[in-house]
């Protein structure tokens, strides 16, 4: 499938940012494109695929919730200092981020990764999750302030985020800045 | 590698959000399952339905048989007696476990576990604390959680039974018990040491001591569906084991985990008094066979 080569590793990335590590998000989105693959002859050409796998991740992972509740193992302690991005290895850094969200209640999580990851509008964000912008709005605003305290304002600076719904600077988003930094390498 | 700091705070989230995804495993296959997923629907238009679950039954009675070597009678007869009487009182276990799912970091536990009533108390790192009564294991709830997942009002605790494969891990098909070793030795660690009951290749490797006790240490193995698991499990001279340690592998290419559990017994006849939050506190987690067929559209 095209589709999964060109836009796989995109979802995978959603997914890693939704579940909290590689193994459970690999296999979410394993899960996920069967989905797809079941309805595939249904769905005509002029399908938003993107949108479509994006709905089915955010819905499998909230039925998902309830099975892994009771074989998640008590995480260890984030350490309360803030981390110390300066000469820290990437891998590490990566690591303490999706402990950190992996702390945030599921909802908080989830429109954390969308708005500000998958950079979707506020409006298809409450969509997705069924709920109002405004309480989009709210889970942003709190999973920011969760993050900063799980973070340190090192990482997570304070700031006017309550209000703010504007998009990234260029209009660019999380994944294009990677391809760009990759394209330059 | 240095990390940019962004004094926005949306703009620094964007920012982390990008880091925590920048470390992907070298090799990923993301159509395995829908591949797999071909062929079991091709299987299933061959073959009858009765014939397939009992072609299975036997693929895993056979699989089951060849997993069972046995070892010297001496040596396995002392670890089979040790574990008979590690389960006939309460005892507490702490319990380190790594894994690279959770990229090698390790969490201890420690629990009071009572072998016969199944039941016991154990408390994570972070605090948590996670009751097990009857066979059945109350996980806390936070009340945010359970009201953002639907939970009914007032739920508190999540209540499974104990040591049950998830449903995605049982559906596949180099599925293993050993892949459930960890969850195992958490919930029912007694469970956990029966497993050493079927260990091949037992084999004494010397003295071995710990905190009030000395005993002998006996080296094993355990295969199962190309999975290996190599462990000690040490044993006290008053013959009930204290430690147990193993490193499980799932086989090679395969899309798991690797892992590693120590479970370390002492205080045997502890007092464990522990009784089920109230009911209407309490979400019964529905049974994964049922999740299993909903997901499947049966």
């Amino acid at each position: 499938m095209a589709f999964v080569h060109r836009r796989g590793a995109h979802h995978l990335r959603i997914a890693v940012l939704l579940t909290g590590d590689w193994h459970t998000a690999e296999d979410l989105t394993q899960t996920c494109l069967i989905k797809l693959y079941q309805v595939w002859h249904r769905l005509d050409t002029g399908t938003d695929l993107d949108r479509y796998l994006r709905r089915i991740l955010v819905n499998t992972h909230r039925s998902w919730w309830r099975a892994r509740w009771r074989r998640e193992v008590p995480i260890a302690r984030i350490p309360d200092q803030a981390y110390a991005a300066d000469g820290q290895d990437r891998h590490a850094l990566a690591a303490t981020v999706r402990q950190a969200l992996a702390r945030l209640p599921a909802r908080q999580r989830a429109a954390l990764v969308l708005r500000y990851y998958a950079d979707l509008p506020e409006a298809e964000v409450a969509d997705l999750l069924g709920c109002s912008v405004g309480t989009v709005k709210a889970h942003s605003h709190r999973g920011i302030q969760r993050l900063r305290r799980l973070l340190g304002e090192q990482l997570v600076p304070a700031g006017t985020e309550a209000v703010s719904t504007k998009r990234p600077l260029g209009g660019v988003n999380a994944e294009e800045r990677r391809d760009n930094h990759v394209s330059r390498r | 590698m240095r990390h940019q700091l962004d004094p926005d705070p949306e703009q620094a989230v964007r920012a982390l959000l990008t880091t925590a995804t920048d470390d992907p495993p070298p090799t990923t296959d993301l159509l395995r399952k829908v591949r797999r997923h071909g062929r079991s629907r091709r299987r299933r238009a061959l073959v009858p339905s009765l014939a397939s679950v009992a072609v299975a039954g036997l693929a895993a009675a056979v699989a089951l048989a060849a997993s069972t070597i046995t070892g010297a009678p001496s040596v396995q007869a002392q670890v089979a007696a040790a574990v008979t009487l590690t389960g006939q009182d309460s005892y507490r276990v702490r319990l380190t476990s790594a894994s690279t799912k959770s990229d090698g970091a390790a969490v201890t536990t420690e629990a009071v576990y009572d072998p016969v009533r199944r039941s016991g108390r154990l408390v994570g790192e972070d605090g948590n604390e996670v009751l097990v009564v009857d066979g059945v294991v109350y996980r806390p709830v936070p009340a945010d959680q359970a009201a953002e997942n639907g939970l009914p009002e007032g739920t508190r605790w999540i209540a499974s039974n104990q040591a049950v494969p998830g449903r995605t891990d049982r559906e596949a098909d180099d599925f293993s018990e050993l892949a459930g070793l960890t969850d195992e030795a958490l919930f029912d660690p007694q469970h956990a040491l029966e497993r050493v009951r079927s260990a091949g290749g037992v084999r004494e490797q010397g003295r071995a001591s710990g905190e009030g006790w000395v005993g002998t240490r006996f080296a094993f193995e355990l295969t199962d569906r190309g999975w290996l698991a190599v462990g000690t499990i040490d044993i006290d001279d008053g013959g009930r084991v204290r430690r147990l340690d193993v490193r499980v592998r799932p086989p090679a290419g395969a899309n798991w985990a690797s892992g590693k559990v120590v479970m370390e017994f002492s205080d045997f006849g502890i007092d464990v008094s522990v009784t089920a939050p109230p009911a209407n506190q309490v979400f019964r987690d529905p049974p994964d066979d049922s999740e299993a067929r909903r997901v499947r559209g049966r």
